[in-house]
């Protein structure tokens, strides 16, 4: 009951018995982290946290977690703090994703294209039971997003081509590589795209969004 | 006394948004292509290119109004 009081203020917007798709987040940091509060306050009940790492001092400034936190597995500390701000607790798991077989909607918040090629090729392509793939990527002030549905071919072929190597990727400094207002951005973002798949709404199959120009293109 | 024609060599005017940079609105003189464009503007493999939305070839001769999208190729999620 308390929950549903509590989630009252999103009922205009998208029905709770619409959001009962299991959601995996892989990768709890700058992206996932704040995915996961935006998504459970969303609604979504059924949270699965994927990550082996653990929360260290400079995760604080530019991820959700807390200074106590520091030293704890992160998808512990997460699941704590979303049960805190929702009332529901996510499901941790603390392992590294490899081949496991994901029914539900695999949210990607991963920091290297390694480990995000490692997943697409184990885990989502062509795997009927996931309905959506969301992989975000976020660099200084630029955010990438793109919507896939891993059994349809054609959003494989053009996926794919997004999978370029780290070598390729554009260098930034340490301090610009996960901000926490880009982290923001994109999990908005990410939650749309959640609120759009369970209303039946168009989802852009890529999306680029920079807050330096304020230019969000979806081509 | 003859008519004498000159060739009037017209400009385009094409906008470029760097996504994490600016946006900048160049004026050059017809034909511009988009290679000669990222050239000159020191385009390299680490970002995507889009025109008018569309990916399209370097030799894709730029018009009047074309939005060009400069986007970095980025990996990241967490520190």
């Amino acid at each position: 009951m308390r929950r549903f009081v509590e989630l009252l203020r999103q009922l205009d917007l998208v029905s709770p018995d619409a959001l009962e798709t299991p959601i995996h987040i892989i990768g709890c940091g700058g992206i996932g982290s704040f995915t996961a509060l935006a998504v459970a306050k969303l609604g979504c009940s059924r949270l699965h946290l994927h990550d082996d790492d653990r929360v260290e001092e400079h995760n604080v400034p530019n991820q959700l977690f807390r200074l106590a936190d520091v030293g704890r597995p992160k998808v512990e500390a997460l699941s704590e703090i979303l049960e805190a701000f929702t009332g529901a607790r996510p499901s941790p798991h603390v392992h590294r994703v490899d081949m496991e077989r994901f029914q539900g909607i695999v949210i990607s918040g991963v920091d290297s294209m390694s480990t995000r090629k490692n997943l697409w090729w184990k885990a989502i392509r062509h795997r009927a039971g996931i309905p959506l793939y969301l992989d975000g990527r976020l660099g200084a002030e630029v955010c990438r997003l793109y919507a896939i549905r891993p059994a349809d071919p054609d959003d494989v072929r053009c996926y794919e081509q997004t999978l370029y190597d780290d070598g390729q990727a554009a260098p930034l400094p340490c301090t610009a590589a996960a901000i926490i207002y880009t982290g923001f951005a994109l999990a908005s973002l990410i939650a749309d795209h959640v609120k759009k798949f369970a209303t039946g709404e168009p989802i852009a199959r890529e999306i680029f969004y920079d807050l330096k120009t304020l230019t969000l293109v979806a081509p | 006394m003859g008519t004498v024609i000159l060739e009037k060599k017209s400009a385009v005017t094409v906008k470029v948004v760097t996504m994490g940079k600016g946006i900048t609105n160049f004026v050059r003189e017809e034909p511009l292509t988009l290679g000669t464009l990222l050239h000159e503007i020191g385009v390299n493999g680490q970002m995507d290119v889009r025109v008018n939305g569309a990916t399209v070839d370097k030799a894709y001769q730029l018009a009047n109004g074309d939005q060009v999208l400069v986007v970095p190729k980025i990996r990241g999620g967490r520190l």
